[in-house]
This record gives structure tokens, C-alpha cells and sequence, in this order.
């Protein structure tokens, strides 16, 4: 479940006090490390505590989006969707379709990474907004090597997935999202699990 | 970085307003041409840098982006540490009240870049204290000074005179700077003739009198005199009297084009209106939680600088309008008067300083 702001103070809190436990440091860093690195004790936590993973499973509180609410909205596949060099139009085109296949599904949360502040629209729709460099603004050199704009997006690509958790990175041009990504879109959620309190707020569905 | 130049990275804090990003815009302006400056922020107003000439990136903050804030904290840092390496600035300036963690780490990967850190005063009492550990992670400290400064009883007043670097207040733009009343009202489509007030209280119902936007309005239109607001959700729900909608960065070049201000004391708002001379209502919001505004204002009145008032609900608006009709001018006077200069060329020549020694 999506924490309250009540439960996400206390969570800080009890994160703050835990770190100022005596031995937190050591702990941190090196029993943990040895036991991550011991095939043992990691076979047995797993065993135990049976991490979750795949569609549905995971917690990733983000800004879900105008097109889902429910209790488990944090626990919705976050799927980032990638364009560059689109005209403001087709832009904010990609959103609002995006957005109208997330009310329509209910079944994903999407993160936009473009190269136009399109601040407006993002928060129109509740959702997250990452902006690269635009490759021409990036060709003049006042952002780095002129020639390292792929490697500037790819790099803020890598995190994003990696700090959004992301399920997929689709990708989009001025004719909006690739047709594979959107039957992939259609289709995850039956990976979805049946327990999982989400409803499209378009299409009033729910899954669980 | 390009021989000979120094290069300077100028990031903002998200905050409310457009202050953090206005300092640093003041400080990039008062350097010369050939040095290079590159601004981040994780203000969504990070467009208007555009009209600057400036390069700019934003970075989504922690609300923007609703990750846990330790996600976001290691985001933020692996997201500027990729500028700090592509961009390799000799110094970084960073404005705000709070450095994030992550911004340590970042600065740590690439030790090549200095550190200033830019850092109004006015604290609340008692709030924040734990941040100025922080400093540890900065070659400098400037902070921009507050013509209320003696009323500040905030954790950055008893800081070391050796340990900062304090310098006047900070607005970008200096008096001689904005645009004459004529030239102003055109440049924002505002009528030629008659009184016109600008009114900044943040959010608001312009057509409820128990609301503070709606109460100056109310007390202005009675006057004949004419409503300015920044926000177009205010102006779109007016109904009644002549509210005008003014949109432009900086607004305060065209400062002269308002008789009166009627703002909440905001550091820049507050010293933008007193320095550039407009007679001031200052309505502080008590529900900020560092910014002491009340302090700032209470000051501002007791020195006969600008009027102020906790609200200006249940009639209250009516006779402070026309106490400042009546005096503004005199309070206008006496806050420039009592103005040191404007600390951004201090600010910016120490930046330039610390970079020079990376």
C-alpha cells in the first residue's frame, strides 16, 4: 500500500533514529556487504523473506497519474516512455494518448522523458516529467562535448531506470508510442496480481 | 573547461517562488561575458533562463517526482554528478536553504569543482540549525543580506563574521535598471492612465473578501484602482472590477508600471518592492516553514519602510490601502534610503574568487 504522509513521517523518523543507532555504520557497511556476497545467507534470505518481483509486485511510490487511484497504486508498473526531437505539439499529443491508455488499462504508471519543458501538461495529468538536453541545444557545446549528446541521455536513461525502477522503456516519435510497446501495454495487466486494489479512473476497472 | 575561462554552475533549490533561481540569475548577470555559466535547477520556472541566453537543464525534485526521498536523494546525486563531469565547472553555486544529500556526494566525485553555497538569512528561530553542518561541504558561504537583519533571530544570524561572506541585499535588477512607467504598462498591455496595484499574496479567490487576495482587491477596485495579479487562475475567476493579468520575467523591470504593491515578504518580492522605490503592503504568509516573513515585515514597519498587516480580512484592507495612498511615498523614501546597494556584484565577484582557485 501506498504510505499515508503520517506513515511516511514515521517511516523518516524511524530511518533517522535507525541511522543513529551505534554499530549502524558497521553494519552498513560491512556485515551487510559479507552477507550479500555469501551465497549461504543469501539463498536462506531469500527463502525466508521471498523478495517480490515482476508487474505488481514491487513498491515504488512515484506520482502515479490522474488515470489510477487505489490502495496499491505505488505497486503499478512504472513504464518510461522515451522521445526526442518531437514538435511541442506531437509532444504534448504523446502525452495526453499515453495518459488516455493509462485511465483506459489502469494497469501502468508512465514517466515521460523528453527534451521540451512541458511542465503544464505533466502536471494536467499528475505525472512525472524527466527532461534531457535538447540534441541541437546539446551540438552548440554548452553543454559538454558537442558531440556527447547520446551518451548524455543514455547516462540520464541508466538512472532513471535504475532509481524508477522502471518495468519497461518504450519509446515514442511524432506518431506517438511504437505499436509494440503499446500491445505490450495491453497486455500487462493480466501479469498483474489478482489481490492488487487499483482502478482505472476512465474506464472504472479494477484489477483484484 | 575552455583555457582561460572560468566556468560556473548555478544550481537552485526547487522552493516556492522563483527566488533561489532569481539570486543566481542576479549573481550570472553581474559576471563578465566570457565566463561561462550554466544553470540547473529543479524549479519547473526554469525556462524563463532561456531569455537570459543561458544554458539551463532541470532536474525533477523530490515532489515532483514522488520517489521516496532516498531514492530521489541518489537520483539527484548521480544526476549531478553527470553535469558536474560533462560540464566540469570550476565552481558550483548552490542557493537554497537546504543542501540535499546526494549534492556531497556528487561534488566528491568530481574534486576538481569548488563549492559556494548561497544562503539567505532570516531564518525562523530554532528551525533548520542541523543544515548548517552543511557548510562543511562548501569552500564558501555568501549569504545575501535582508534589510530587516536586525529583527533576524534565525540560526544563520550568530554565524561568524569569518565564516561567510555577508554582502547587501541581493535583487537582479538595481533601481536605475527598470523600465519608466510608460514603457512598463505598455510592455505588460496594462492601460496607460489611471492608479494600477500589483498584488503577490500566492494563491487565492479574488472574489471572496474573506480571502486575502480578494480582500485587497476588493478595497483597490472600491478606489478605482486597477488589479494586477501574476497568477492566471486569479485572473481567470474575477468576475467583477479591472484585474489585469501581468506575465513577464522579470516582472520587476516593470515595476514603475505600479502605483502600489500589495505582496506577501518573500525575500525577493519584499526587496525588489522596497529598493526599487513602490509604496508597499506587505501581508507576510505565516505558514512558510523556514522564512521568518513575519520578522521581515515587522521590521519594514517598525523602520517606516512599508506598511504591514497579519491580514487584511474583516475590513482591515479598506484603511491600509488608504494609509498607503496617503504615506506610501514617504515609506517609499525612506526604504530606499535606507537601502546599502545591491549585493549581487559582492556576490558574484567572490564566486569568480573561489573559482579561480580551483
Amino acid at each position: 500500500m501506498t504510505p499515508t504522509p503520517a506513515q511516511r513521517r514515521r517511516q523518516q523518523t524511524v530511518a533517522r533514529w535507525t541511522r543513529r543507532l551505534p554499530g549502524y555504520r558497521l553494519a552498513l557497511e560491512e556485515v551487510l556487504p559479507r552477507v550479500r556476497r555469501s551465497a549461504t545467507l543469501s539463498d536462506l534470505a531469500w527463502r525466508v523473506f521471498a523478495p517480490r518481483h515482476g508487474a505488481g509486485h514491487v513498491d515504488v511510490p512515484m506520482r502515479a497519474g490522474r488515470g489510477v487511484t487505489g490502495a496499491d497504486v505505488a505497486r503499478l508498473p512504472v513504464v518510461g516512455v522515451v522521445a526526442t526531437g518531437l514538435e511541442e505539439a506531437a509532444a504534448e499529443r504523446l502525452i495526453d494518448e499515453v495518459c488516455a491508455l493509462q485511465r483506459e488499462l489502469g494497469s501502468f504508471r508512465p514517466l515521460f522523458v523528453l527534451d521540451l519543458p512541458l511542465f503544464a501538461v505533466a502536471r494536467r495529468h499528475d505525472v512525472v516529467l524527466e527532461l534531457v538536453v535538447p540534441q541541437e541545444v546539446f551540438a552548440r557545446g554548452a553543454h559538454g562535448d558537442p558531440d556527447g549528446w547520446a551518451d548524455h541521455v543514455a547516462r540520464r536513461l541508466a538512472g532513471i531506470v535504475d532509481h524508477y525502477q522502471l518495468w519497461h522503456l518504450a519509446r515514442a516519435d511524432a506518431d506517438g508510442l511504437d505499436p509494440a510497446d503499446v500491445r505490450l501495454l495491453r497486455v500487462i495487466g493480466e501479469r498483474l496480481p489478482a489481490d492488487l486494489e487499483v482502478h482505472a479512473t476512465g474506464e472504472g476497472q479494477e484489477h483484484g | 573547461m575552455i583555457a582561460g575561462m572560468s566556468s560556473v554552475l548555478l544550481l537552485s533549490s526547487n522552493g516556492a517562488g522563483m527566488g533561489h533561481l532569481t539570486r543566481l540569475l542576479a549573481y550570472a548577470r553581474r559576471m563578465p561575458p566570457q565566463v561561462r555559466r550554466h544553470v540547473v535547477s529543479l524549479s519547473q520556472a526554469v525556462p524563463v533562463v532561456e531569455a537570459e541566453g543561458l544554458p539551463w537543464e532541470y532536474l525533477a525534485s523530490q515532489g515532483a517526482s514522488g520517489l521516496r526521498p532516498a531514492a530521489w536523494r541518489r537520483l539527484f546525486a548521480e544526476q549531478v554528478a553527470e553535469i558536474l563531469h560533462r560540464v566540469d565547472p570550476d565552481v558550483l553555486v548552490f542557493d537554497g536553504t537546504h543542501p540535499y544529500s546526494g549534492l556531497d556526494e556528487a561534488l566528491a566525485s568530481h574534486p576538481r569543482t569548488r563549492a559556494v553555497w548561497s544562503r539567505r538569512g532570516m531564518w525562523r528561530a530554532g528551525r533548520n540549525a542541523d543544515q548548517l553542518a552543511k557548510t562543511a561541504w562548501f569552500d564558501a558561504v555568501v549569504e545575501p543580506g535582508d534589510l530587516s537583519a536586525a529583527a533576524d533571530r534565525g540560526a544563520t544570524a550568530t554565524v561568524p563574521e569569518d565564516a561567510v561572506l555577508r554582502v547587501p541585499p541581493v535583487t537582479l535588477l538595481d533601481p536605475g535598471q527598470t523600465h519608466d512607467r510608460a514603457d512598463a504598462r505598455a510592455a505588460l498591455g496594462l492601460p496607460a492612465e489611471g492608479a494600477l496595484a500589483l498584488v503577490s499574496l500566492g494563491a487565492g479567490n479574488i472574489n471572496d473578501t474573506d480571502d486575502e487576495v480578494g480582500a485587497a482587491a476588493a478595497a483597490l477596485t472600491e478606489r478605482g484602482i486597477g488589479v494586477c495579479v501574476t497568477a492566471p487562475a486569479i485572473a481567470e475567476r474575477a468576475y467583477a472590477g479591472d484585474v489585469h493579468l501581468v506575465r513577464h520575467f522579470p516582472l520587476s523591470e516593470h515595476y514603475r508600471a505600479f502605483d502600489l504593491v500589495v505582496a506577501a515578504a518573500g525575500y525577493n518580492s519584499f526587496h525588489e518592492s522596497l529598493r526599487l522605490g513602490v509604496p508597499t503592503l506587505l501581508v507576510p504568509n505565516r505558514h512558510t516553514s523556514l522564512d521568518d516573513q513575519e520578522a521581515r515585515a515587522g521590521e519594514a514597519a517598525r523602520r517606516g519602510w512599508a506598511l504591514s498587516a497579519p491580514t487584511l480580512t474583516s475590513g482591515a484592507a479598506g484603511p491600509l490601502v488608504d494609509e498607503l495612498l496617503a504615506r506610501g511615498e514617504q515609506l517609499a523614501a525612506a526604504a530606499t534610503g535606507a537601502d546599502p546597494g545591491n549585493g549581487a556584484q559582492a556576490a558574484a565577484d567572490h564566486i569568480l574568487a573561489v573559482a579561480g582557485a580551483a
